[in-house]
């Protein structure tokens, strides 16, 4: 039988994955948004799931809020990604460093 | 019932997995893909059937699409990532470590939480979108708002961020600078001698 415990799990396999990619992949700035995605996604995962074991979808709601949010934040750092190669002609995260941060 | 779960759930994980360490971004993001659709399936056996289409529909259908638009217009250089491969054991090491100690954290009760369909078939008056529309159209109507602002300050963000004026080639009318225009603008009074009796006189 399938439990909550279950996609418990499997969310924080998926946020560690993601949390894997993070580091292994500081230089590439696609790969940071993509991980990103995936560790919403983990979090959606255990949305869903109490909203299912505790039959009130105000856990659903959060979900459609989160991936309204998630998509806008994709767009928008996909638009600075798009500007930074257009200025710089790269997006190596080792270029980026204007702001001497 | 418990196979689809580990079907659905390997196939999710093992996308993720292959999703953040690819070395060509387009093959990532189509892996990213992948796991979407699996926890696609894997929300549809949670009885989250609204979000699990609108995960496809909309976050696939559009959001993914984006990023592959966006990673195919960039010419990227692939091999900056070659060195830092080496280093995946033992990032794999650190990254379990974190999930055990996520797994510790797990309260003990959940494993009594069965999922809404192993529990029964509860879903007899209402579908799970009418369900889900009734709490975000009621309860959280204001959130709902805000959630349409922040979509429209992204369109605006974005957009604004990219977009590049067209050169001034085109021959277009400039209304006020039609209205606003003078004598002075238009004609130039220049007082010169008339006739070389004249300049002679002077």
């Amino acid at each position: 039988m399938i439990s909550v415990t279950h996609y418990l799990v499997l969310g924080a396999i998926l946020f560690g994955i993601s949390l894997l990619g993070m580091v292994l992949n500081r230089r590439h700035v696609i790969t940071f948004l993509i991980c990103i995605e995936l560790m919403l996604l983990a979090v959606n995962t255990n949305f869903v799931a109490f909203s299912s074991s505790f039959k009130h979808h105000l856990g659903d709601a959060f979900v459609f809020f989160i991936l309204t949010v998630a998509a806008a934040e994709a767009a928008i750092g996909l638009a600075i990604v798009l500007l930074v190669y257009r200025h710089r002609g790269s997006i190596a995260v080792d270029d980026i460093n204007h702001l001497k941060g | 019932m418990n196979v689809i779960f580990y079907v659905f759930a390997s196939i999710t994980v093992l996308a993720a997995f292959f999703a953040v360490v690819q070395k060509n971004p387009v093959r990532g993001v189509l892996f990213l893909v992948l796991a979407f659709f699996g926890s696609a399936g894997l929300w549809l056996l949670a009885r989250a059937e609204f979000l699990s289409l609108i995960l496809v529909l909309v976050y696939v259908g559009a959001v993914m699409t984006l990023f592959l638009f966006v990673v195919m217009m960039l010419n990227i250089d692939t091999e900056v990532r070659a060195s830092s491969l080496k280093r995946l054991p033992v990032l794999v090491l650190g990254a379990a470590v974190f999930v055990g100690i996520l797994l510790r954290a797990l309260p003990a009760d959940t494993e009594a939480l069965g999922m809404a369909a192993t529990v029964q078939a509860d879903t007899a008056s209402m579908s799970n979108t009418a369900a889900v529309g009734m709490v975000l159209f009621q309860d959280d109507i204001l959130a709902f708002e805000m959630a349409a602002a922040i979509l429209l300050v992204a369109i605006i963000g974005a957009i604004t961020l990219i977009h590049r004026s067209p050169k001034k080639m085109s021959k277009k009318q400039d209304i006020v600078e039609q209205i606003m225009t003078r004598p002075e603008g238009r004609v130039k009074l220049v007082s010169m001698k008339a006739s070389k009796l004249e300049r002679e006189r002077a």
